[in-house]
């Protein structure tokens, strides 16, 4: 292999094989990840409800499949259980642990629990002693109250003085009441967060989960998940996004290597050609180009393996430190993921070669006696068929995703991308003829000898020219596509929330929520004409996606009495007014398959499964979650009692309501912007991480292709400068040429791109307009066009000025 | 193997290789006795690199049967076709065509290494010695001067003691001098081993070292000319 396809096959070995490790950092991760065990430290079990919905769901074709989601709230356990896990042999005691928000009128958030919970820790006294009235509490040092000081806590409505009975100096910051105070201002009777088993000399678990049927019996580092929810939930995101990204990361490699491989056969296709003349076998010439593979394959695999550890680690914390994984979410390094890539990228680039060799025994043994192989630009028939039969399949998609919306569309879009990428990648060079022509005639009119000189050379070596327009087009479309689609969705998720406010004035909290009498007290003021307070949750239920069943966590609102009048989600069947009971309002995507009045069967944020009556069918399914609740049935069936935010009609003067609480504010409509949800947060970062990724990858096997392509023009430019052309017009031809294959790429590309996220905004909006910032999409385009440019041009320049007098080599 | 067979080096049976439209050979019936020195003459077009690719198992006919020391090419799979070259058939090339990467050695030994066998030491320094090069062994390709080049190429080609060795204008990128030391070499070979030797050329100069000298014309053997001189060639040339 020569220099330049050995560096170009390292190179994207290497990236493929960090790419893919670092995503095998990612999955182990998450398949080992449990939140630290704190808050349980000392206890030898923990008992929980079930924190995962599963069902079975029926699917086209093979039957009804099973399939599981975790929750987001914490499904209650009742205390009843505590006796029978207390007659198990060897449990000493069993805690019902409780947690819900405490906010001290200082601002400082706080988790509330009984005085019982502190051993579980253990958190220990280092001042004072343990509350034993009812208005006593023991709070951690670092809120700087001094025993016997006098704090307000608000909890459920407005801050009550509480007296500081002892500190503890350990852990988190928390305020311990004496049990019967926190089951009240936990209000839930009869059930408690988790029931911790106690037990010194260690206890059976499976005696456990017999004593507490139903319910789960964690020990060791599972505990972990009982303290902190948010983990486990993330789980199977992390483990779909490591899959995807990884998969990408190797379908990526496939293309760059192949391409290169490809390329380097057809460059080399005398020196193969002479080899079978001399009486190689097509397997002994095949097995050859495997072993040079292999040579530049175990390297860079071992190479990338090891930077892989590095980038899986780097990718975890800025995941963390964004916020689109809980802090808990730890990060386990292990030689595996670096393994697992070294060894799947050197078998990728070996199969890769073995394919591109198979091309091998086209070489005909003639070929060496000719001068060289002319490429034939004629594509043979199966190209031009099957490239007709992707771009049907995408143009139908693009008609089934205008006329369908949400998550179906959303769905039918990426198959659109695609299908479209596939149809430009079979007929690329009959783009680039047709790219050569309508771009040829420009060039020429601006330069008439270079330009004839450029079109010329790039039509004549179709094929070549189809396998750099494909790259450019493949970067442009898929970078603009993942970029944008996630601003056109985050961008249509504001409006709609925005344009769906029809509050005057809403109250938020700075603190973890607003006590549900906030809202009450807010109804009394004169002059406020409605009030709606607001509480998000999660629940899970089977949509219809594609003709499928599929069991979603869907983004839900409890909205209380006046939501007609506050909130306009844009109804399109039933009346928002009727929402109360046991009913709900869906989203246009999530009603698909029901009628007003049908019962709707879902999952509440606990777990609890009801049967609903769709009373609504609205538009605004961004803005205002899938799934519009009762406030009551939602609040029943949350974690804490406390509201998101409180919607307001009425010009009154909140203020002094607001007072009267800790940490609530009044915003005005225009200063109140709903926050992206935690999925779109999520999918933001992952769209900037697939596309830096996804999309250097590709130009950087686009610049290797085109510098190794340009390299071996070598004899072509000595021929030009000796009949005549100077440097100047040589490169100038090369600039020309690039500026015809790569504006086709770039133009294909960004059509993809364009025709998908017109489909896209349709289906989510209504309107053809993706939102796209034009500095990134120039950005985009400039950065790959560039650097292809630049990888034309800059080997050709170095190649000229060697040579100051022109000879053929 | 017949003994008929083996007394033909190579024949061709109503051979016929068609290129779209382009008949490039037309129902050519000839044969190649063994040990001898026949060249093959025709102007551009006329077939004689078809015929060349053809006889040498390099290309497979349309119609017709090519046989390479009595074995039916037109049968064998493209592995075993290729097996039967290397063991039966060498090549000499206009432009030498030995790899760059390689030293002199290496290339002459390739054949036989392909094969998955190790070079005979006394039959390569034997081949080696008769081409003049036993003092550039480890020399690179690009080391060597054009004549060198293509005594290392016709090494190459002896090195399997092949049935026949096709050579394609092997002289056509020399100077006359050098031309004449290559030709005058593979005379010598002929004579001193009983080589049987095909040389495709349109050099009436190289024409008049072979035994007998055969004219190509639209796909179509015209004449043959046994123990031509340069002269007599060179007229029969003119009158195609």
């Amino acid at each position: 292999m020569k220099k330049g396809a050995f560096t170009g096959v390292f190179v994207a070995l290497a990236f493929a094989s960090m790419l893919v490790g670092a995503c095998g950092v990612l999955l182990e991760s998450a398949w080992r990840a449990h939140a630290p065990v704190e808050r349980f430290g000392a206890a030898a079990a923990v008992v929980t409800g079930p924190q995962s919905v599963e069902t079975r769901v029926e699917q086209l074709g093979d039957g009804p499949a099973k399939q599981t989601r975790p929750l987001t709230e914490r499904a209650r356990v009742p205390l009843s259980t505590a006796d029978r896990l207390r007659a198990v042999p060897g449990v000493e005691d069993v805690i019902a642990d409780v947690s819900f928000p405490v906010l001290a009128d200082s601002g400082r958030s706080m988790t509330g629990h009984g005085w019982a919970s502190a051993v579980l820790r253990p958190y220990e006294l280092s001042a004072g002693r343990p509350p034993r009235e009812a208005d006593e509490v023991v709070l951690s040092r670092s809120a700087g109250v001094a025993p016997g000081g006098v704090v307000r806590l608000q909890v459920n409505g407005t801050p009550q003085p509480y007296r500081v009975a002892g500190l503890v100096s350990a852990g988190p910051d928390a305020a311990f009441f004496t049990p019967e105070t926190a089951a009240a201002l936990y209000g839930r009777p009869g059930q408690a967060d988790v029931l911790a088993v106690l037990a010194d000399g260690g206890v059976d678990a499976d005696a456990l989960r017999q004593a507490a049927p139903g319910l789960t019996v964690a020990t060791g580092p599972a505990r972990g998940d009982a303290e902190d929810l948010s983990v486990a939930s993330a789980r199977r995101d992390v483990l779909e996004l490591g899959a995807s990204l990884g998969g990408g990361a190797l379908m990526t490699a496939l293309l760059v290597v192949g391409g290169l491989i490809v390329l380097s056969v057809r460059e080399r296709a005398r020196e193969f050609a002479l080899l079978r003349a001399v009486g190689a076998t097509p397997w002994q010439v095949r097995l050859q180009l495997m072993r040079e593979t292999r040579n530049a394959g175990v390297p860079a695999a071992l190479l990338g393996g090891l930077g892989s550890l590095a980038l899986g680690a780097w990718m975890h914390t800025a995941m963390v430190d964004r916020g689109v994984l809980p802090a808990g979410f730890g990060l386990s390094i292990s030689p595996l993921p670096a393994l697992a890539a070294f060894a799947v990228t050197l078998l990728v680039a070996i199969l890769t070669a073995l394919v591109a060799s198979l091309r091998l025994s086209r070489i005909r043994p003639v070929e060496a006696l000719g001068e060289s192989a002319v490429e034939s630009a004629v594509l043979p028939r199966w190209r031009v068929a099957s490239g007709a039969v992707f771009l049907a399949l995408g143009l139908s998609t693009l008609g089934a995703s205008v006329t369908t919306s949400g998550a179906t569309a959303v769905a039918s879009v990426g198959g659109l991308v695609l299908s479209l990428i596939i149809a430009t990648a079979l007929l690329g060079p009959a783009a680039a003829l047709l790219g050569n022509r309508v771009l040829g005639r420009a060039v020429r009119l601006v330069s008439p000898v270079a330009g004839r000189m450029a079109q010329h050379a790039s039509s004549s070596a179709a094929l070549r020219a189809g396998s750099v327009i494909t790259p450019v087009a493949l970067a442009i479309a898929f970078a603009g596509t993942q970029l944008f689609a996630q601003s056109t969705i985050a961008h249509a998720t504001t409006v709609q929330a925005a344009d769906g406010n029809r509050a005057d004035q809403i109250l938020v909290s700075s603190g973890p929520g607003l006590p549900r009498e906030a809202a009450e007290a807010v109804r009394r003021v004169p002059g406020v004409t409605a009030v709606t307070p607001v509480k998000r949750t999660t629940v899970v239920m089977t949509v219809r996606e594609m003709g499928e069943g599929a069991l979603r966590s869907l983004n839900a609102q409890g909205v209380g009495a006046d939501a007609a009048a506050t909130m306009d989600p844009k109804p399109s069947a039933g009346r928002l007014d009727d929402l109360r009971g046991d009913t709900v309002a869906l989203s246009r995507d999530a009603a698909d398959g029901f009628r007003i009045g049908s019962a709707v069967p879902l999952w509440l944020g606990d777990g609890t499964r009801v049967e609903l009556r769709l009373v609504a069918v609205y538009e605004r399914g961004l803005g205002f979650g899938d799934v519009l609740l009762p406030h009551d049935l939602v609040a029943a069936h949350s974690a804490t009692n406390l509201d998101d935010h409180v919607l307001v009609r009425g010009d009154a003067d909140l203020r002094p309501v607001a007072a009267a609480y800790s940490g609530v504010r009044v915003l005005d409509r225009a200063a109140f912007g709903a926050d992206l949800s935690r999925e779109l947060r999520l999918q933001g970062f992952v769209s900037l991480l697939v596309v830096a990724m996804i999309a250097g990858f590709i130009v950087i096997g686009l610049v290797t292709t085109l510098a190794l392509a340009t390299a071996a023009r070598r004899r072509e430019f000595a021929l030009l400068r000796l009949v005549g052309a100077t440097r100047r017009q040589v490169l100038r031809m090369l600039r020309l040429e690039a500026v015809i294959v790569l504006g086709t790429g770039a133009v294909i590309g960004s059509l993809i791109a364009a025709v998908t996220l017109t489909a896209l905004a349709t289906a989510v909006t209504g309107l053809p307009l993706p939102q796209a910032d034009p500095a990134s999409a120039a950005l985009l385009l400039l950065g790959v066009a560039g650097s292809g440019a630049a990888a034309i041009v800059i080997p050709a320049r170095t190649m000229l000025r060697r040579h100051t007098s022109p000879q053929i080599p | 193997m017949t003994a008929e067979a083996t007394a033909q080096a190579v024949s061709l049976d109503a051979v016929t290789r068609t290129y779209g439209s382009v008949r490039a050979l037309d129902g050519v019936t000839w044969t190649f006795p063994r040990g001898g020195f026949t060249a093959v003459m025709g102007p551009s077009g006329s077939g004689k690199s078809t015929f060349l690719h053809c006889a040498s198992g390099l290309d497979r006919p349309t119609a017709g049967t090519v046989r390479i020391g009595g074995v039916d090419i037109g049968r064998l799979s493209e592995t075993k076709r290729t097996r039967l070259r290397r063991e039966r058939v060498g090549y000499v090339f206009q432009d030498f065509n030995l790899i760059p990467s390689m030293d002199v050695e290496q290339n002459i030994t390739l054949p036989i290494r392909l094969g998955g066998a190790a070079a005979e030491p006394a039959w390569l320094a034997e081949v080696v010695r008769r081409v003049g090069l036993s003092d550039r062994l480890r020399h690179r390709p690009s080391e060597l001067s054009g004549g060198q080049q293509q005594r290392a190429a016709l090494a190459r080609a002896l090195v399997t003691r092949p049935e026949v060795v096709f050579a394609d204008e092997p002289t056509g990128a020399l100077d006359p001098r050098t031309a004449r030391d290559v030709l005058r070499l593979l005379r010598e070979t002929v004579d001193a081993t009983g080589q049987t030797l095909v040389l495709v050329t349109h050099d009436p100069m190289a024409a008049a070292w072979a035994d007998s000298v055969l004219f190509l014309d639209e796909g179509r053997i015209v004449d043959e000319l046994a123990g031509p001189s340069a002269a007599a060639v060179a007229a029969r040339w003119e009158a195609l």
